[in-house]
């Protein structure tokens, strides 16, 4: 199931929250694990299974890394973290990549193997890492195994962020899978913050990728200036709809009682590579920061060892992204974008007018999302070579005026709505001490407003007119 | 008191259209789709498991979601505020009028290849078995086309006549070929496409009709003569349909050879004395009115002459309003429309002794129709 869904908005959500607020505190988690398997479940069923295996597998292991160290025998407790490293890793790697090896194999020896098709289970790259966060949090102290299977389940399952995140690390909820309060103001806080998500990934992601389906069909009233209103498109669709997906996982949170880390933080207005990835899906880069980078040494053995553990951090963020090697290709890109940073470029760009810096930062942010939104190679290549007046095609042309007039309201707001101008904005107004009637009445009549458009946007995308008549 | 207000407003909207949506006015059809919509679907295990109940019962909730149509046209709306010019695939143009933009891949597929393959095949096959100047080909481009000076400014859809250029290539027989271009735009200004719908008005039909005689070497029936019936004046088409808000209705006209005396027979059943459907100017679909919608075949007899020829004319839904002005040059016509005629046409035309064969298609339906197809066998 999605968020951005009728079948979510006006039926899982009101069910789930009434039942929720209703259940006592005992029984809070078990309805949360419930109500999470259902919205995991629904069109996939058997992909369950999958789920609460991991579940049971990091259950059982951290319960045991937990009792081989309290006897001092540290040797066996490193085996059951490899145990479910292998078992987490073997799951995401038999459901996810089994096809792209096949596949590479087979044209590597010259041989026409039959590519398994296998589809993926929906989130089963966020939920693998976290249960494996748990057995290796446990494994360093940080926290204690959960003794009720429930709770960890629940942990595991929690719908808010399920199949787009973020990904929380179990330390970082412990406490609050035992004990945790709903609040009026935080329940409001929430409602706020899922409201802005609903929006972003409704009005302002949906509608980018129009933008980017129009001009990626344009054929032969292809032009320069449209290729690059494509791409900067793609990168608005992808910003609003990744981070509006955190922003309404957040806002669950806070109405369930959990608070949930922040995933982006206006990631477009970095001024170095290094710096957007400091902003953009921040709890994927801490989980590779704190489970990969580090145990390997970080920066603390030299330059050399830094720079190659850069490397297999980001080969393996790119494949984390999908199981093709556009994405490796990204991974590749951004590692050596940050070690040419790390050794030289850092200190310059740290200089030079902060316009510049921020113009060289998009534009290979934005030559990122080139590559990492073809899947197939060549595609991408021959849009490159239009974006770049490679390719026999205008520089500009009627085309261009058009999609302007019917865009150019999408791509301001979207570019407003990268930077925290709205943000600071609508806080400002929320917390002054003036006109607090006014205010009260503004943020209603925003909700309200905001829910009739979307449900409208919602519908329509469901609005499927047949010309022909019926057979 | 702001955190309360704004809990209770999110609440009573979210519980409220839960509510609301949970007891819909379940309808089994819906006018303005032309399509059925999804029943509420039944509960079993096994469904579950495999997932058909799930999907079903997603499809429901979207097919029966109170004021459907209505929330629709609200986005379209506000969308066509905020400035664009095109919605679903509608281009809202100069003149009230709304015209479908069909995406280039429409043109460029294989099937679209494979048909202009069907279609030579199926002229050489004809011309050989009925004479050279029998058979005539006539396809209609759409308004996109026709009325691009109506489109919003800056709009650059597909040029169909690349497409028709390369029908002309495909076939070797260039006497079967009717062209249209060129007339019809020069009658743009009259109205011969619907603000509103998908299909080519009568006056449009008219001047295709006025062109066939021409490449025929057939007297057309002056515009004079044609009795002209206006059928009705709020007709909202299958165009406005896709975006579902209304800027102006349509009037709709039926044109006949004034003492045009005709029987029609529709799919083998019993003759009537009428090529129209009353019934279809009372619901949304009124182009259904001409030859009482799509049908398989319908034979067509002309009673104002005692002997004359046979014309089998195969077409889609642009050749409904058509029919009853060239029905005034034949004794016998068989309409046939391949979506929905199960037999081998071949055989048929074998078996009715036909004397002319006319293919009538506007070019999206023909560059889109699998059933297209069908003619050559």
């Amino acid at each position: 199931m999605v968020f951005s869904s009728l079948l979510f908005l006006f039926r899982f959500l009101p069910i789930a929250l009434f039942v929720y607020v209703i259940t006592p505190k005992k029984f809070k988690n078990f309805v949360l694990f419930l109500a999470s398997l259902i919205f995991y479940a629904w069109g996939e069923p058997q992909y369950v299974v999958l789920m609460i295996f991991s579940t049971v597998v990091d259950f059982v292991h951290g319960d045991l890394v937990y009792r081989c160290k309290e006897k001092g025998n540290l040797k066996a407790a490193k085996c059951f973290v490899a145990s479910s490293a292998i078992m987490n890793l073997g799951l995401l790697g038999y459901f996810k990549y089994s096809g792209l090896l096949v596949e590479s194999l087979g044209a590597v020896l010259n041989k026409d193997f039959d590519i398994p098709d296998i589809a993926l289970p929906i989130g089963i790259s966020f939920y693998t890492f976290q249960t494996m966060s748990y057995t290796i949090d446990i494994y360093r102290g940080k926290c204690k195994p959960q003794k009720n299977i429930i709770d960890f389940g629940t942990y595991v399952a929690l719908f808010p962020q399920l199949i787009a995140g973020p990904i929380v690390s179990y330390h970082q909820i412990d406490q609050e899978l035992r004990e945790r309060k709903m609040t009026t103001k935080e329940f409001y806080e929430g409602i706020l913050c899922f409201m802005a998500g609903l929006s972003k990934k409704v009005l302002l992601a949906n509608n980018a990728g129009l933008l980017f389906d129009q001009v990626k069909a344009l054929g032969s009233s292809q032009s320069v200036v449209a290729a690059w209103m494509g791409i900067f498109a793609y990168s608005f669709q992808i910003y609003f709809d990744f981070s509006g997906y955190s922003d309404m996982a957040v806002g669950l949170g806070k109405m369930l009682g959990f608070h949930f880390p922040k995933n982006f933080d206006y990631p477009y207005i970095s001024k170095s590579i290094t710096e957007f990835w400091r902003r953009w899906h921040i709890t994927l880069s801490s989980w590779f920061r704190d489970y990969v980078y580090i145990p390997l040494g970080g920066n603390r053995k030299g330059l050399l060892k830094q720079i190659r553990n850069i490397a297999i951090v980001w080969i393996l963020t790119g494949i984390w992204h999908g199981a093709s090697y556009n994405y490796v290709l990204w991974g590749v890109y951004f590692g050596c974008l940050l070690i040419l940073e790390k050794i030289c470029l850092k200190k310059w760009l740290d200089r030079i007018p902060a316009v510049f810096s921020h113009l060289y930062s998009v534009f290979f942010i934005l030559i990122g999302w080139l590559i990492f939104s073809f899947e197939a190679m060549g595609e991408g290549m021959a849009y490159a070579k239009v974006m770049f007046g490679m390719a026999d095609v205008a520089f500009a042309n009627d085309m261009v005026f058009y999609l302007l007039r019917n865009y150019g309201v999408l791509l301001v707001a979207s570019v407003i709505g990268c930077t925290p101008l709205v943000k600071k904005w609508v806080k400002a107004c929320l917390d002054s001490k003036k006109y607090q009637g006014l205010v009260t009445v503004a943020v209603n009549a925003a909700i309200i407003l905001l829910f009739v458009i979307i449900t409208a946007y919602l519908v329509d995308a469901s609005y499927n007119p047949f010309l022909y008549f019926r057979f | 008191m702001k955190e309360k207000s704004v809990i209770i407003v999110f609440c009573a909207l979210f519980f409220g259209m839960f509510l609301f949506s949970l007891f819909p006015k379940e309808k089994e059809f819906s006018e303005t789709e032309n399509r059925y919509l999804q029943q509420k679907p039944e509960f079993s295990f096994e469904k579950v498991l495999n997932g058909s109940f799930e999907a079903d019962y997603e499809a429901y909730i979207k097919d029966q979601f109170p004021a459907r149509d209505r929330w629709v046209g609200l986005k379209n709306k506000f969308e066509y505020s905020l400035g664009k010019q095109e919605m679903n695939g509608v281009y809202v143009g100069k003149e009230n009028y709304f015209i479908e933009n069909h995406p280039a891949k429409n043109y460029e597929s294989n099937l679209a290849k494979e048909n202009i393959a069907a279609l030579s095949n199926t002229v050489s096959r004809y011309e050989k078995t009925l004479g050279e100047g029998h058979v005539k080909v006539m396809l209609v481009p759409n308004a996109v086309t026709i009325l691009r000076d109506k489109l919003p400014g800056h709009a650059m859809p597909y040029d169909q006549m690349k497409y028709l250029e390369q029908v002309k290539g495909e076939i070797k027989e260039e006497e079967v070929w009717i062209p249209l271009y060129e007339t019809l735009v020069q009658h743009k200004e009259e109205g011969i496409y619907y603000h509103t719908d998908h299909h080519w008005t009568t006056l449009g039909a008219y001047y295709g009709y006025e062109q066939w005689c021409k490449e025929s070497g057939i007297t057309p029936v002056a515009l004079s003569d044609m009795e002209q019936t206006l059928l009705t004046k709020d007709f909202l088409g299958t165009i406005s349909s896709k975006i579902n808000f209304t800027m102006k209705t349509d009037e709709m006209y039926r044109f006949e050879p004034k003492g045009a005396d005709y029987t029609a027979a529709y799919m083998n059943r019993e003759e009537e004395n009428t090529l129209y459907d009353e019934e279809a100017l009372k619901i949304k679909d009124k182009y259904a009115y001409f030859l009482k919608g799509n049908n398989g075949l319908v034979t067509v007899t002309n009673h104002n002459m005692e002997e004359g020829e046979t014309l089998l004319v195969v077409k889609d839904s642009y050749g409904n309003c058509f029919l009853p002005m060239i029905a005034a040059h034949y004794k016998t016509v068989y309409v046939v429309d391949l979506r929905y005629y199960s037999s081998l046409l071949s055989e048929s035309v074998a078996e009715w002794n036909i004397d002319d064969l006319l293919i009538l298609y506007n070019v999206n339906s023909f560059a889109t129709d699998t059933y297209v197809q069908r003619m050559q066998y």
